[in-house]
């Protein structure tokens, strides 16, 4: 079986400085991957660079084995690589049902029963305008939006932002089981505690660089990764 | 000078005056008139009027045709700049071809569309034709002013006002700039410049008729201009002038019959390959971007 | 009077046909198509070569897709690459893409009149006081008729949903799967195909030349304008007031001033719509989502 997802010497520049750095990255199978840093560190510039929203100047991102670095960002999401936006980005005049619908555009079966057996409380808000959910429902539609695609790998950008703690934890809670259907998830966030204590494996990212990366039990004796957490 | 460096310099001075007449509106205030050539014949018909009917000279007609050309402006800017964006630029297009429609309708104008005559000949005229020598240096001297005007314009407060307002209105309006008025006030000059350009050419051409002088081809060729030399800049476009009155020469002078098919895919080019002009810092890289990049992964526009 | 006044706005069915294409451009991707006209004129010159070797409906049917091919080159090869840039641009792409038209159609076939020879061209139906021309109404129905379709495929169907998505955030639309580029190039096909097919029921209703470009871009645009960036059929519902003013004036005085009637009529469109000063102001595409 071939490697999920490999990232080999990527670099993106802004405004003359790199934002990401000859960056290494390695997803091997269904894994839970949490990629932390502070304010600024590239985690948001690498998962749009992934998705297609940004070309890099240098490297190569691999798919399943294909080289997926020039290819258009809805060509990526038919070959099983879907990103869950920061903002989530719902089309907000559109219904719920509306928008997880549009998430089944890259392979045209449009029923929703996958989506609404992993997140249930979708049902009642089918009809709702996505503009009118609150905070926690909104990163619920887009995470049910980006599952309708049926990614093999799923990113995340800022999973919890914004979300009060009950809400946080619900959304913790579907990952392993994301994962356990066979699914790789990639996902940002804030909280390195939780980070730790959810994911299988961590990537710690500082100035578009990966300065720690390994199980969270490795990771937390890393010089690297202390100084990191302790500065960060 | 022979003849045709002669008119070759006109045409160049001339497109100088109308390119800088757009470029207050357009470019410093980034109001994007699609209705300049109102303006330019607004201005041809006062010359026409005012020399013909009113018996005047040139030289007075002139500057009253740009002042004509002025108050059309504040006539037409007072409810068109409460618009903003594609409303205000297809409101003016609109707006053009009602004033076409306009003079080719008012008998009085224009003898019904088949246009005017200015008397350049014989006991009735009221100034000498000045011959191509007279109106190279008549139009270098318009294209110089209008160059003046918007280097003048560009240092002042209203120049300031105008670029805080392109960025952003309401910023401009909390900061204390009186947008409407300052707006009204870039219109009307504009409009004046491309009236005098307008009521030069008028005299030039001799007979004015409703199609040359309200050509919408002007205004989008005015535009060409000024976003092939850099938008919102002094000198920007001047050289946008100076490229196409280069390309407009060597169009007519191998394939007059498809000029206007030629300009149309070089405006496209330039719109395409030089959003931001070429009198701007950075526009080689885009011009270039093909050929530096070959050897690096190329930086793809994501939309295609 | 009352037939001119009828028979005007039969005529401006055609002006509306094009307008709603042009306001379905509009709001799904934020661009103002100037070569409209100019698309009609081509789609008027498609259908009057082939109906003189086969039939109209065959010449309406390649002028749609005449429309369709050139409104999905003109948003893969210009439009597109000018997205998030100053909206001047891409009017003056436009422009200049209905200008070649224009150029192209006088190259081709000069600045000759030509009309489709059709035995409902001269028929005249009588209807109470009115007197119809019979191939003005057929026209009209058959405009009426593609505008409808057009509302109902964005509105209604599973690629309208997509493009509304597109429409309302692009870079969200493809991270869902949505080709974005190749949907914004089937609107503008769809959009240049309403232009082009309303050029060919011109071509069977009157006479035409290649210059007529310009002055239809400035009905159609007037036409869009008054509709706003709302539905589909308001656009449509002006170009026919648009024509039915221009069937009278042109009836009581000369045919030059039916256009600065209709600035005026446009003006007063726009000083009394608040959304035309703010709607469109900032990015150009605000607010043009929501397609209902």
């Amino acid at each position: 079986m071939a490697v999920r997802l490999r990232v080999d010497q990527l670099t993106v520049m802004r405004r003359q400085s790199a934002a990401i750095d000859r960056l290494e990255l390695q997803i091997d199978g269904a894994e839970l991957v949490a990629l932390v840093g502070p304010n600024g560190a590239g985690k948001t510039t690498l998962l749009r660079t992934l998705s297609g929203l940004i070309a890099p100047q240098q490297g190569s991102i691999t798919l399943l084995g294909t080289d997926i670095t020039h290819l258009a960002p809805e060509e990526r999401v038919k070959r099983g690589l879907v990103h869950v936006p920061e903002g989530r980005r719902l089309f907000g005049a559109l219904s719920v049902a509306e928008n997880l619908e549009l998430g089944c555009w890259c392979h045209g079966d449009r029923d929703l029963g996958r989506v609404l057996g992993w997140l249930p409380e979708l049902q009642s808000l089918l009809e709702q305008p996505a503009g009118s959910l609150s905070t926690a429902e909104a990163q619920l539609c887009a995470v049910g939006r980006a599952l309708a695609a049926n990614p093999a790998v799923l990113l995340i950008d800022e999973i919890s932002l914004g979300l009060a703690p009950a809400a946080a934890s619900r959304l913790f809670s579907l990952l392993p089981e994301l994962v356990s259907t066979g699914m790789a998830v990639l996902f940002v966030e804030q909280d390195v505690g939780r980070a730790l204590s959810v994911a299988d494996r961590v990537y710690a990212l500082d100035r578009g660089r990966v300065v720690a990366a390994g199980p969270p039990g490795e990771l937390l004796v890393h010089k690297a990764f202390r100084d990191f957490e302790l500065g960060g | 000078m022979s003849t045709f460096v002669e008119s070759t310099l006109t045409t160049l001075c001339l497109y100088v005056v109308v390119a800088q007449s757009w470029n207050l509106i357009g470019g410093l205030a980034g109001y994007a008139s699609f209705g300049q050539v109102a303006f330019y014949g607004v201005g041809g018909y006062a010359v026409a009027l005012l020399m013909l009917d009113a018996s005047l000279s040139f030289w007075v007609a002139l500057p009253l045709a740009a002042l004509v050309a002025g108050a059309y402006g504040l006539l037409l800017g007072l409810p068109l700049l409460r618009l903003r964006g594609e409303y205000f630029a297809v409101a003016t297009l609109v707006a053009a071809a009602a004033t076409q429609a306009l003079a080719a309708w008012q008998p009085a104008f224009t003898s019904q569309g088949a246009g005017l005559t200015i008397t350049t000949v014989g006991t009735h005229q009221t100034t000498p034709y000045l011959g191509a020598g007279g109106f190279t240096l008549l139009f270098a001297g318009l294209a110089a002013f209008s160059v003046g005007v918007v280097a003048v314009l560009t240092h002042t407060r209203l120049g300031y006002a105008l670029r805080v307002i392109r960025d952003d209105e309401r910023l401009a309006r909390a900061v204390g700039v009186r947008a409407g008025w300052t707006k009204l006030t870039a219109f009307a000059v504009s409009a004046a410049l491309a009236g005098l350009a307008g009521g030069a050419s008028a005299f030039r051409l001799v007979t004015v008729t409703p199609g040359q002088m309200f050509d919408p081809t002007i205004t989008v060729l005015t535009i060409a201009m000024v976003v092939l030399g850099g938008a919102g800049t002094v000198f920007g476009p001047v050289i946008g002038a100076v490229a196409l009155t280069a390309l407009t020469t060597a169009v007519d002078a191998v394939l007059p019959s498809s000029r206007d098919l030629v300009l149309a895919l070089v405006i496209l080019a330039a719109v395409v390959f030089v959003p931001r002009g070429l009198g701007r810092s950075g526009h080689m890289v885009r011009l270039f971007a093909p050929l530096t990049e070959l050897r690096r992964p190329r930086q793809r526009p994501l939309l295609r | 009077m009352s037939s001119a006044l009828a028979n005007g706005a039969l005529g401006g069915g055609l002006i509306g046909l094009a307008a709603a294409g042009f306001t379905a451009l509009w709001r799904l991707t934020g661009v103002l198509n100037l070569a409209q006209g100019a698309l009609m004129i081509a789609g008027a010159y498609a259908t009057w070569a082939v109906a003189a070797a086969l039939d109209a409906p065959a010449g309406l049917l390649v002028a749609l897709l005449v429309g369709g091919l050139i409104g999905y080159a003109l948003q893969r090869g210009l439009l597109n690459l000018l997205l998030g840039q100053p909206g001047y641009l891409a009017l003056a792409g436009t422009f200049s893409v209905g200008l070649a038209l224009d150029s192209l159609a006088t190259l081709l076939f000069s600045n000759d009149y030509r009309v489709v020879p059709s035995v409902i061209t001269t028929t005249v139906i009588t209807l109470g006081p009115l007197h119809l021309v019979a191939a003005g109404l057929v026209a009209f129905c058959c405009a009426a008729l593609a505008t409808g379709a057009l509302g109902h495929l964005l509105r209604h169907t599973h690629f309208g949903l997509a493009l509304r998505a597109a429409s309302i955030d692009r870079d969200a639309g493809r991270l869902t799967g949505l080709p974005v580029p190749a949907l914004f190039g089937v609107a503008a096909a769809l959009s240049a195909a309403a232009a082009t097919f309303a050029g060919g029921l011109l071509s069977l209703t009157g006479p035409f030349t290649a210059t007529d470009g310009n002055q239809l871009l400035v009905l159609i645009a007037a036409a869009a304008m008054i509709g706003g960036a709302g539905r589909l059929w308001r656009a449509f519902a002006a170009g026919v007031l648009l024509g039915a003013i221009e069937g009278t004036v042109g009836y009581l005085a000369p045919a030059a001033l039916t256009d600065a009637l209709a600035i005026v009529i446009l003006l007063a469109a726009l000083a009394l719509a608040p959304r035309a000063r703010d709607a469109l102001g900032r990015t150009g595409v605000g607010g043009l989502g929501g397609l209902s």
